[in-house]
């Protein structure tokens, strides 16, 4: 036990040696979380109004399949065009009527490519008179979705503007939506914040962990010395273990202060919140202790941390939603460390669920199993002294 | 020594580390297979829900009958008809006590993530369909899932699109129909190539960044060579072409294995071929910045780290840049990804030729970054 101390002492006086990285490690995330939050902080809650053309062909003429008369109406297009002004969501930048500009849509196509507007909303030429005549009457949206992150906003905003429609010109019956939120963010705290927080979080106490620890044993060059004491390599690697685990504390412990600034809704306890970074800091502790033990240069530990975190970002559901992949790489991205940081954490922090749940356990007996593994590896490494 | 000898030196020592070379080029091939692989399967549903049904109870509303077929209708529709919804389960209460064990096992299903929302149809939901008076839906959702509260009243127009059109409620019905423009067509591989433009950027960048983040802080001859009347200009100039060289290879693997599962270009494949050499070469600019800056590999490693989740979380993927105060844009659109991602997208999805402003915004931070890593390397007080 005192060789451990002493051991885990020479890890402490070995980090000062290089402030550098002490600073990067520990100053630098929650510098970045503060710096995320007041950017985040600083959005106005409404959202900004889409740019949009309304292009009417409603005073076309349509011929009554039933008696094969002809029909110009379009009584229904100016209070359309009234509801678009009137939503806050919408700002109308150019109104066609295509039964003068025959090219409207063309025009219209031109200024979504070259990004000016983000939408089309295109009134068809039986609109009016399907109203008036009790069938469904369609109004067309041509959102630019090559922007997929915007393109429920741009939805959003043209059915604001139906909706607008339809309360003002009292076309009934309707269907009334009555919403509710349950562990809603409350006003007065920025939804967009707290709900990226957590993401970032994880990120963070993961990655930074991890990278602070993939060269902890493959760039020591005493190991091999320290061998010829009667020091053993399991007291070797499990001061390091120590070491990086207080080292951590402090880590999470001023990510949790910097969110908390940044104004963090936090549901669930303090306790279960450092808990939940912990574990997820600690599995990238645990990769990056695997990493170092198994790699024989640091340019290699270099390139299999980054083989580690890709694959790990891109499976943790991020960007493509777990439920939408293959069984079997779902099976895969269930065994990684992010596929339960985020859903862990944003439970604790948005549901004040208890940490210990399912995705604890997987965190922990991932961490224990890289654990295990590293001191296999590292009992069995050679080392020229 | 000339800068084809210092050169050739570089791949020698990459070369010679046999490992990192074979990780060098595998990394890449994995991470497309990987990706590629677990974009193939479709789009899933957008929300899962349940239903709980008080139909059955009276209503005490001025209604000539009681009636309760609807709510059948409209269970039936969310079980079976709809392509963004997935009923997870339905509860028929009849009195107020299985309403209230209803709702608290729902509640507990948001709690526990098990359903996104769950809906409520009232006690007069029959009667008002029947009688043509305007019904009401009441849903509670998840409030702190950002992406379903937003987009929740859009998509619950469409198991009532279909029950209007089944229990002929027609009259004054007016509804939205979207037209995807730009969008990825549904026989290609939608999920994958929808993610490309922003996971090839990320991709390429941080292979790159983390090729040469080590480059200079780890080379243990480096000092030794200032001795000899190699300049410090020629040492970062020759890593920048060496590194550039693998780059190159490293791209047209990502790009061809991309082509592989199913990328679909819109625009010209040289266009993006182009972009993302560039992207690529940002990255070994900004690797060199950092293994200039830092004086320790554990530095460089996280600084690397810190420098990729900045990039990412401030490419105006996470933050619309619009949103935004005006220094805090400028400090976004600096950053290469806010470029990068624009500049793929332009070309897969709009079929856009090269936007020049992004081409040389991201060009721009190459030189700056390898201008940087050069003045530090430069006034660096090495021990030879």
């Amino acid at each position: 036990m005192y060789r451990i101390i002493r051991q885990i002492k020479k890890e402490f006086k070995l980090l000062w040696t290089d402030k550098f990285n002490l600073i990067l490690a520990i100053i630098i995330p929650p510098v970045v979380i503060l710096l995320f939050g007041s950017m985040l902080n600083a959005i106005p809650p409404t959202p900004q109004p889409v740019p949009c053309v309304v292009i009417s062909y409603d005073s076309n003429t349509i011929i009554n399949p039933n008696n094969y008369t002809e029909s110009r109406i379009n009584n229904y297009t100016i209070p359309y065009v009234n509801a678009v002004n009137k939503s806050e969501l919408l700002k109308l930048e150019y109104f066609y009527n295509a039964s003068e500009e025959i090219y409207a849509m063309e025009t219209a196509r031109m200024q979504l490519i070259s990004g000016k507007i983000k939408v089309i909303i295109s009134i068809p030429t039986d609109f009016s008179e399907f109203i008036i005549w009790g069938l469904p009457a369609l109004i067309d949206c041509i959102p630019d979705s090559s922007d997929v992150q915007h393109i429920q906003d741009n939805l959003n905003a043209v059915y604001d503007s139906v909706k607008i429609f339809i309360n003002e010109n009292n076309l009934t019956p309707q269907f009334i939506i009555q919403g509710y939120e349950e562990f809603a963010i409350p006003e007065g705290y920025s939804l967009r914040f707290n709900y990226n927080a957590t993401l970032l979080l994880s990120f963070i106490a993961f990655g930074v962990s991890m990278v602070l620890t993939i060269l902890v044993v493959v760039q020591e060059k005493p190991v091999a010395r320290l061998l010829l004491t009667p020091v053993k390599r399991t007291e070797i690697l499990l001061s390091k273990y120590f070491a990086y685990m207080l080292v951590l504390i402090l880590q999470i412990i001023l990510l949790i202060i910097s969110t908390m600034v940044c104004g963090l809704y936090l549901v669930g306890s303090l306790f279960d919140f450092f808990l939940a970074l912990y574990i997820v800091g600690f599995s990238g502790l645990s990769m990056g202790l695997f990493i170092s033990s198994i790699s024989k240069t640091k340019t290699e530990a270099n390139q299999l941390f980054f083989a580690f975190m890709i694959v790990i970002l891109l499976l943790s559901g991020i960007f493509i939603p777990i439920d939408a992949m293959p069984i079997y790489l779902q099976v895969f991205a269930y065994i990684l460390p992010l596929s339960h940081g985020d859903p862990m954490i944003k439970s604790v922090v948005t549901k004040g669920k208890s940490v210990f749940g399912f995705d604890f356990y997987v965190l922990l007996g991932i961490s224990f199993l890289f654990l295990i593994i590293s001191f296999i590896i590292f009992k069995k490494r050679r080392y020229e002294v | 020594m000339n800068i084809g000898g210092l050169i050739k030196k570089e791949f020698g020592r990459i070369k010679s580390d046999k490992r990192t070379l074979i990780l060098l080029f595998v990394i890449p091939v994995i991470l497309i297979i990987i990706f590629g692989l677990t974009t193939g399967v479709g789009p899933t549903k957008f929300f899962t829900a349940a239903i709980i049904t008080r139909d059955e109870m009276p209503t005490y509303d001025n209604f000539p009958t009681n009636s309760s077929q609807f709510d059948d209708i409209f269970i039936s529709i969310m079980q079976h008809n709809t392509t963004a919804w997935d009923l997870h389960q339905f509860f028929n209460c009849t009195n107020l006590e299985d309403y209230d064990d209803a709702f608290d096992i729902c509640i507990q299903y948001i709690k526990n993530d098990v359903v996104d929302v769950f809906i409520v149809l009232p006690e007069n939901f029959s009667e008002s369909v029947e009688n043509e008076i305007n019904p009401v839906l009441i849903y509670y959702i998840d409030g702190s899932d950002m992406t379903a509260t937003s987009s929740i009243e859009v998509a619950i127009q469409e198991p009532i699109a279909i029950f209007r059109l089944q229990a002929d409620l027609l009259e004054n019905f007016t509804i939205m129909v979207p037209y995807l423009e730009f969008d990825v067509p549904f026989w290609e591989s939608q999920l994958l190539n929808y993610a490309l433009p922003m996971i090839l950027p990320i991709i390429i960048l941080g292979t790159t960044m983390n090729l040469t983040s080590l480059s200079i802080v780890s080379e243990g001859p480096l000092p030794r060579m200032l001795i000899t009347p190699t300049t410090k200009r020629e040492i970062i100039l020759s890593k920048l072409i060496a590194n550039t060289a693998i780059m190159i290879l490293q791209s047209t693997e990502i790009f061809i294995m991309s082509a592989f599962f199913g990328l679909y270009s819109l625009g010209s494949l040289f266009n993006l071929y182009l972009v993302l050499i560039m992207i690529g070469f940002c990255g070994i600019c900004m690797g060199l910045f950092i293994s200039a800056l830092s004086p320790t590999e554990q530095g460089a490693n996280q600084m690397y780290l810190i420098m990729f989740i900045v990039i990412i979380m401030f490419s105006g993927s996470f933050i619309p840049p619009e949103l935004i105060s005006p220094e805090m844009q400028y400090v976004i659109n600096i950053l290469p990804l806010s470029h990068a991602f624009p500049l793929v997208t332009d070309i897969i999805l709009k079929g856009l030729g090269l936007n020049l402003e992004h081409v040389l915004v991201l060009n721009l931070n190459s030189v700056i970054f390898v201008f940087l890593a050069y003045v530090i390397y430069r006034f660096k007080k090495i021990e030879v």
